[in-house]
């Protein structure tokens, strides 16, 4: 694996807290 | 940036930087002071609960510097990690140990189901503030009277003992308490933390009986430590040293090599006397102005003068980490750094460390604006 | 006295052992909770309704008893290398210590300055900086977790790195193939990953708990949400990169991998099995669970056909694909130490001809330098049956928890949380499985990884300080019973601060 894959991988990490964030956002809607 | 330096300049910077480390350290461990002086200053639980949440507020920051200076001494100088740690082992888990339990102290102390009670917690917080620094101040001491242990690289190759570095004192370390001038500088150190965390008190604290009471506890505190730490000085510029022969490498014994590296390297001894005056200003603000700048010049100064005598221990062709029992097994920052290319790499990651500095001064400003006061307690349910 | 002394290695082994898995009990708690706490804290902010402001409260005060604690048991491992392992130290520390140092600079004073914020900035400072300061803890402990994930990966996979006969270490030869090898970008992303699963199941737990008591529904249910949400990204998330782990683990430890399946024999097209019963006698399996045909094939070298090494294709050598038997990379790893000594006794007499004969004959047999040290073949097998059923079991929870997390989620949009109490239950006890599956993931990687410190390079039994194998039982000792009392202490307090619950309707700042 390159560098480049490498640090492609490691920006899923971020990428997840995002998108986790998001979607909390959006289910938290979906009780209230 | 730093492929233009040398090999030696490289490990020059990095002896600078580890040094500095331990100079925060110092510095930061008013924290440890104040965990010894609580029932000295604190007359009732709620003064109590003040000192406690004063300097608790800080107890990571020193925390976090020891274990990262143990990370940056590791990664530039691993032959020091390597033979101290391993062989000097009681005294460092003893230090080890009395940071483990301080850790837990100021968040565990006063909650609910407390089953090891308040009193072991804040009994935790006085043998870390005691061990703490009489231990970590002893076994700086060794940097300049020796410690006995042999190192031979070569023994990897033995199959059947590998060691390559082997102490020779059955104490493991312990036996550093023993030796005057290292006991010193241990006390020193302990005195030292008092002195800076009863001016912490004054700058921190909204409470005028605690101040009062901080301001005349500095008298005794200083007095004590300024007589331990000129008997330190002392018997380091009078005695004889580990130098390094720069051309053959050879370790010898030199009278008063601690002395002639101060002459040799002026700037040592102006920092020197800079971060001297610095504490004794700050000391003489406190105890006579009671004044809450006191802390600043004082730390200032502390962080100086340790600065400054650790150049002493590495610089000017001297073994900072000495053998007493075999010298040529003694290490210098020539012989004990990390290769050219680990020092190069690990000086882009030192860029950081500004930043570091300035997001700490930054909260340490916001969280400290508004003095630890009564109020500022009762209302508050994070309050330790 | 003068042989490795075995004792010493085995009580130096557990005790890294009991003070990692102490320290691990409470890691992912941290990296998990602490995003979940950034979550909720800017949910706060952004809506300002004090109910957040009381979730928020609520979960930092059980993230700072956990942290506590953690911290407590961390600092003696950033020692420990020194204290029990210094031949390792000296050997790798050129590359090992680097990040470490990383470690503290870049990651521990971020979380530790900001903690304080997060602890004691409720109207101290700007409600802004104070939702960063959660923020900036989640990162800052997420961070250091990379670092040490480098410095382990690198124990694993070996890379960028050099041995320098004349300074006789091992030494860095590029920083990026260290920090960016693709053995510890799977490692960070499988274990912070694992570790929000953790965080998840704490919340869960705790909020089912509530549920269970009646109290504190609309706050319970809220939680459950989150951590759903949380719970199942990672634990799908979990499952991929393990995936990714595993595939590497079968490129550069194939013993590792054997282990792990409980392989013996190696073969073409080799079959996974779900679960089994291994018979160490009959090196084999007594009871074979579900079979997939060529799974494992296709796992570990992402070829149904390809052959997968096993344990006695790699004591004993398989000419068919290339493997050198034990012993010939035993014989070979001697000629290199034997080498490594006869180039410096050269350099010393001034001979530079012999010097660089040795040299040549050291770099030949370089790649078998760690196994000059082994004694019988037999010394390069790890605990094959407890890395085979921690592993089985790691990936069998890992699965439940894929399951648990998607009904939770389901079932609290559709308001079905308590409707079945037997859920409810389970849900308060799978913060155990958690944890359960959570240490068992460290067994594989690193009961796998034996005899190795250092995989092909360093063997454990070269690796330990010299000391006495009593004071290594001593402070054995002392560490089971220090962080044992701690870890009581934690719990009831823990205990008591969820009993007490979140501060609804109270007066507080």
């Amino acid at each position: 694996m390159n560098y480049f894959e490498s640090i492609a991988w490691f920006l899923s990490w971020p990428l997840l807290i995002i998108i986790v964030f998001q979607l909390i956002k959006y289910f938290l809607k979906k009780i209230k | 940036m730093f492929n233009h330096l040398t090999y030696p300049e490289l490990q020059a910077y990095w002896w600078i930087i580890v040094s500095l480390l331990a100079s925060i350290l110092v510095f930061l461990m008013f924290v440890q002071g104040g965990q010894t002086l609580l029932y000295q200053i604190a007359k009732n639980k709620v003064e109590h609960s003040l000192l406690i949440n004063s300097i608790g507020r800080k107890w990571d920051l020193t925390f976090t510097t020891l274990v990262t200076f143990g990370g940056a001494f590791f990664a530039s100088f691993p032959l020091f990690y390597s033979t101290s740690f391993g062989g000097a082992y009681w005294v460092w888990i003893l230090i080890l140990f009395s940071f483990i339990i301080q850790a837990v102290s100021y968040e565990y102390r006063s909650k609910a189901n407390n089953f090891l009670g308040t009193k072991t917690y804040d009994a935790f917080l006085l043998i870390n503030g005691i061990l703490g620094t009489v231990l970590i101040g002893a076994a700086v001491g060794t940097f300049f009277t020796g410690s006995e242990f042999s190192v031979d690289r070569m023994n990897i190759t033995n199959v059947s003992n590998p060691a390559i570095s082997r102490w020779e004192s059955g104490t493991h370390g312990l036996e550093a308490a023993l030796n005057i001038t290292n006991l010193a500088l241990g006390l020193a150190v302990f005195f030292l933390s008092r002195v800076l965390a009863l001016l912490y008190f004054i700058n921190n604290i909204d409470h005028a009986a605690i101040v009062q009471r901080a301001a005349k506890s500095l008298k005794l505190n200083s007095i004590a430590f300024l007589v331990l730490f000129l008997l330190f000085v002392g018997l380091l510029l009078t005695k004889e040293g580990f130098a390094v022969n720069p051309e053959t490498l050879v370790i010898y014994m030199e009278p008063f090599k601690y002395l002639h590296n101060l002459i040799a390297m002026p700037l040592v001894l102006i920092l020197f006397l800079i971060g001297v005056a610095g504490v004794l200003y700050g000391i003489f603000a406190g105890a006579f102005k009671i004044s809450t700048k006191g802390i600043w010049f004082a730390g200032a100064g502390t962080i100086i003068t340790v600065l400054s005598i650790l150049m002493l221990a590495g610089f000017n062709n001297t073994a900072f980490y000495p053998s007493a029992y075999d010298l040529q097994s003694s290490l210098t920052i020539h012989n004990a750094s990390s290769s050219e290319y680990t020092l190069t790499a690990m000086s882009w990651v030192s860029l950081l460390v500004p930043f570091v500095v300035l997001y700490i001064w930054y909260t340490w400003k916001s969280m400290n604006k508004k003095k630890v006061s009564e109020g500022d307690i009762e209302n508050d349910t994070m309050a330790y | 006295m003068e042989h490795i002394d075995l004792a010493l290695v085995d009580w130096s082994r557990a005790q890294f052992a009991l003070t990692a898995i102490y320290h691990w009990f409470f890691v992912p708690l941290t990296l998990g909770l602490s995003f979940i706490v950034a979550f909720m804290h800017t949910l706060y902010y952004r809506t300002g309704d004090e109910k957040w402001k009381v979730m928020t409260k609520f979960w930092m005060k059980l993230f700072g008893i956990n942290f506590a604690i953690g911290v407590a048991t961390g600092i003696i491992l950033e020692f420990e290398f020194g204290t029990n392992w210094s031949n390792y130290s000296w050997i790798v520390g050129d590359i090992f210590g680097a990040p470490l140092a990383v470690e503290g600079i870049l990651a521990f004073f971020l979380e530790s300055t900001f903690i304080a914020v997060m602890f004691f900035g409720w109207g101290r400072v700007s409600k802004k900086f104070h939702m960063l300061s959660s923020w900036l803890v989640a990162f800052g402990s997420n961070l250091s977790a990379l670092w040490i994930l480098v410095a382990n990966a690198w124990m694993q996979n070996p890379t960028g790195t050099t041995f320098n006969m004349d300074t006789v270490r091992n030494e860095m030869t590029s920083f990026f193939d260290v920090a960016l090898s693709s053995t510890a970008i799977f490692k960070f992303l499988h274990t912070v990953s694992q570790a929000y699963i953790i965080g998840s199941l704490f919340v869960i737990a705790v909020s089912a708990w509530y549920i269970l008591k009646k109290r504190h529904l609309l706050f319970a249910k809220k939680s459950i949400v989150m951590a759903s949400v949380f719970g199942l990204i990672s634990s799908i998330f979990v499952a991929f990169t393990g995936d990714s782990s595993a595939y590497d683990v079968a490129q550069k430890q194939p013993m590792k991998l054997a282990a792990m399946e409980g392989l013996y024999d190696g073969e073409r097209g080799a079959d996974l099995y779900a679960f089994g019963f291994l018979n160490k006698r009959t090196d084999n399996f007594n009871f074979k669970g579900i079979r997939i045909p060529s799974m494992l094939s296709l796992l570990a070298h992402r070829d149904a056909k390809a052959f997968v090494a096993g344990v006695n294709d790699l004591v004993n050598g398989n000419d068919e694909f290339g493997i050198l038997p034990a012993e010939t990379r035993m014989a070979k790893g001697r000629l290199a130490i034997q080498a490594l000594a006869d180039f410096k006794k050269a350099r010393e007499e001034g001979d530079q001809e012999l010097a660089a004969q040795k040299r040549l004959v050291f770099e030949q047999n370089y790649p078998h330098f760690g196994y000059g040290y082994f004694k019988t073949k037999e010394d390069i097998v790890p605990n094959v049956k407890l890395t085979f059923y921690s592993f089985h079991i790691m990936v069998g929870l890992g699965l439940f928890f894929i399951v648990f997390f998607a009904w939770m989620l389901y079932a609290s949009i559709k308001d079905k949380v308590d409707k079945y109490k037997w859920v409810l239950h389970l849900s308060v006890w799978s913060i155990l499985l958690g944890y359960i599956a959570s240490e068992l993931g460290w067994i594989v990687a690193e009961v796998g990884r034996q005899p190795w410190t250092i995989q092909d390079i360093l063997p454990v039994g070269v690796a330990t300080s010299h000391l006495s194998v009593g004071s290594v039982q001593t402070t054995f000792f002392m560490f089971l019973a220090l962080f044992t009392i701690l870890l009581i202490a934690e719990i009831k307090i823990m205990l008591a601060q969820i009993k007490k619950g979140p501060e609804e309707g109270g007066s507080h700042v």
